[in-house]
């Protein structure tokens, strides 16, 4: 314990994880509640420190454990600790550790502080462990790979490239999905939403390869230092076949299209937390309970724009959230945990519309309307009656929605009325008013 | 001048012994059916560079295996398992001869980290490496950063890292170079004191060297051994050659003396040491 004290307190790596600790903190300060699509919703808060660790305190922290794994090279110490009692293993074990611990320390800053600011807007209390667990995981592979490449190359420059190696693999990963890496080397880069759970079972299975990988990629170097005692055989094969198993679990596993390989959809709420002003209805996850006075007043919004129009839909679900069998019924998507009432009221709005049925709907090109779809000229319609602003596509498709908008008020109601259900079974818009 | 080590040297078990040992890189043979005895106390192993000394240390600190030969430690055959290699390692104490070090450790740490590699419980880590520092009068500075010591001083850390692990045998490389004579002296008294305590073998290319501290000594020219026995007998073999008894060893030994019977068998003029 003492001496793993001595490596963390006289390594660099320590200096490291202070530079990455303060880079996250300000970027984790950084965001605003209002713009953030993270802050208020507790996985999402997870996957975004995660991904941080992962992406860029993990490449960094690499490069510091292999750089740490070089001083045998640079204090010419590689003969003396090769004739120890200690294996070679053991020895990369113990830095690799002490690097990791400094990561760790860092981590849990930045956990701290991103839990915080999303416990500022959320009013539940449900942090997400496995992601963070996850990035754990992969922060100590990728120290662990750093350890191995500094204790293999005797040289000052190849640090640097240890962090390089990680940060191209990422951006590999990205341009290139569809490969086995994004699995074997998760930085989840996903946007969840309160739908969304992850899949603990995958993220443990993970964690597990992660850690089987990482105990054994110091070994390596060891095993052809002839000098330094070898690692035990046994203790390397159960570790090989361990990380085998593990990630070629992970690789063989199928992402439920068009789901994400690491969620699952979260469980339906026994009651979801729901506005409704007796016209206009909306409902929204539990967890998003802090947006149900900003709900509310969106209810009142809705009401006072549409008014007794029938047709359109006005009662709105979260997505995720089972919806009732009514046509009139519709998915709500929240892109952020802190979403305004002017936001929430156009979302509504832009819910209210029909869709067709059938997926398999064409659009209608109405020759009145300039030849845009039909659909077109129906939001246009929506959007006027509430006042809100709309498309403009030229001056005929203006005429047509003259010709709606100037109508009178009962002419107009009924024209939306019997418009949206022609939108709904896939048929043209009736005949607009004259 | 007499050797401390002599007379104890004489009587005891041989603590290591190489018995025909080959070792070569490549083309080039560094140690060439090498068989030698060593036992407590101070043994020198003289010679020019090159002449595979440090080949041979490396051999019996168990870090490289020969290609051919017998290598038998604290009771050990080895080469052989890992975990053989273990036991002896744990009772072995090296000082390369570039001895490199972490200068941002205290010495203490270093010290601490270095029984950490020799497999000291953990519970007496903290105590070997201050009595260790103790023995090399080093003690004092326990908090003094690696990268600051004096070069004396890190040889004198070196000895106490060696010695941390309570050896039985203690492998020195050329422990006395890059010293101010000052300095050389003050080492050799510790060097002559650790051999009280254990098994040394020292490698040097220093007459000087192996006539104040060593007991017996093994002159090894061009990766061959070319004379074993006590220094008192090395010094002896000008004398031989022109009749005196050179081999009771009663003669002088000092540096001088020394370096003649080492010259003596090298062939005059063809190694300098």
């Amino acid at each position: 314990m003492r001496v793993l004290l001595t490596e963390m307190r006289r390594g660099e790596a320590k200096w490291a994880a202070l530079l990455m600790g303060a880079a996250g903190v300000y970027y984790l300060l950084s965001g605003s509640p209002a713009d953030s699509d993270w802050i208020g919703w507790w996985t999402q808060t997870s996957l975004v420190v995660q991904l941080f660790a992962v992406i860029v305190m993990g490449s960094v922290m690499s490069a510091a454990a292999a750089w740490a794994a070089g001083r045998a090279f640079r204090h010419r110490t590689r003969d003396w600790a090769d004739a120890a009692a200690r294996s070679g293993w053991a020895q990369a074990l113990l830095l690799w550790l002490a690097v990791w611990l400094w990561a760790l320390f860092a981590y849990v800053v930045l956990i701290a502080v991103a839990f915080s600011r999303t416990a500022q807007v959320s009013e539940v209390s449900e942090p997400s462990w496995t992601p963070l667990l996850l990035g754990a995981g992969m922060l100590g592979l990728e120290i662990a790979a750093g350890i191995a490449i500094g204790s293999a190359l005797p040289s000052r420059v190849v640090a640097p490239f240890a962090g390089i190696f990680w940060y191209g693999l990422f951006v590999f990963v990205a341009f290139v999905p569809g490969t086995a890496l994004d699995k074997l080397f998760p930085a989840v880069d996903e946007f969840w939403g309160s739908e969304f759970t992850p899949n603990t079972a995958r993220m443990l299975l993970a964690v597990f390869w992660c850690a089987a990988l990482a105990l054994l990629l110091p070994a390596l170097p060891a095993l052809w230092r002839r000098a330094a005692l070898a690692p035990r055989p046994l203790t390397v094969g159960a570790l090989t076949a361990a990380a085998l198993l593990a990630g070629g679990t992970l690789t063989a596993l199928a992402a439920p299209a068009p789901d994400s390989y690491w969620a699952v959809h979260r469980a339906q709420p026994e009651r979801p937390v729901c506005a409704d002003s007796g016209q206009t209805e909306v409902c929204l996850w539990p967890q998003d309970r802090h947006l149900l006075p900003r709900a509310r007043a969106a209810v009142r919004a809705v009401d006072s724009g549409l008014g007794g129009l029938k047709g359109l839909n006005r009662s709105f679900y979260a997505s995720g959230l089972k919806r009732p069998a009514s046509p009139y019924s519709a998915e709500l998507s929240l892109m952020s945990p802190a979403v305004t009432e002017a936001d929430l009221v156009d979302s509504m709005f832009t819910a209210a519309l029909p869709q067709p049925d059938s997926p398999d709907c064409e659009p209608h090109l109405l020759k009145e309307a300039g030849g845009y779809p039909d659909t077109f000229l129906f939001e246009a319609v929506v959007r006027g009656r509430v006042g809100a602003p709309a498309e403009y596509y030229g001056e005929q498709f203006g005429s047509a929605l003259e010709r709606v908008a100037g109508a009178p008020r009962a002419r107009e109601d009924a024209w939306i009325k019997g418009a949206a259900d022609a939108i709904r079974a896939c048929r043209p818009v009736p005949e607009l008013p004259r | 001048m007499t050797t401390r080590n002599s007379a104890a040297a004489a009587g005891s078990q041989p603590v290591a012994a190489v018995a025909g040992v080959t070792v070569r890189y490549g083309s080039t043979t560094a140690l060439d059916d090498v068989s030698l005895e060593f036992r407590s106390g101070v043994t020198g192993l003289l010679g020019p560079n090159g002449a595979g000394k440090s080949t041979l240390l490396s051999v019996l600190s168990t870090a490289r295996r020969p290609n051919s030969g017998a290598v038998a430690l604290l009771g050990e055959e080895t080469p052989g398992r890992a975990s053989r290699a273990r036991r002896v390692r744990e009772r072995i104490g090296v000082l390369p001869q570039s001895f490199g070090f972490y200068p941002r450790f205290t010495v203490l740490e270093f010290t601490e980290y270095a029984a950490w590699l020799r497999r000291v419980p953990a519970a007496r880590r903290r105590e070997r490496a201050r009595e260790a520092l103790h023995l090399v009068q080093m003690e004092k500075h326990a908090d003094a950063r690696m990268g600051a010591l004096s070069g004396g001083m890190l040889r004198r850390v070196g000895i106490a890292q060696a010695m941390v692990n309570e050896p039985a045998l203690v492998l020195l490389d050329e422990p006395t170079v890059g010293l101010d004579p000052a300095q050389r002296v003050g080492f050799r008294t510790l060097i002559t004191e650790l051999g009280e305590r254990c098994a040394v073998v020292m490698s040097t290319h220093l007459a000087e060297d192996v006539a104040h501290v060593c007991g017996r000594v093994a002159v090894l020219l061009e990766g061959s051994v070319r004379f074993t026995g006590t220094v008192a007998q090395l010094c002896a073999l000008p004398r031989a050659d022109y009749g005196d008894d050179g081999g009771s060893g009663d003669g002088a030994v000092d540096g001088s003396a020394v370096e003649a019977g080492y010259l003596h068998l090298a062939g005059a003029g063809a190694v300098t040491t």
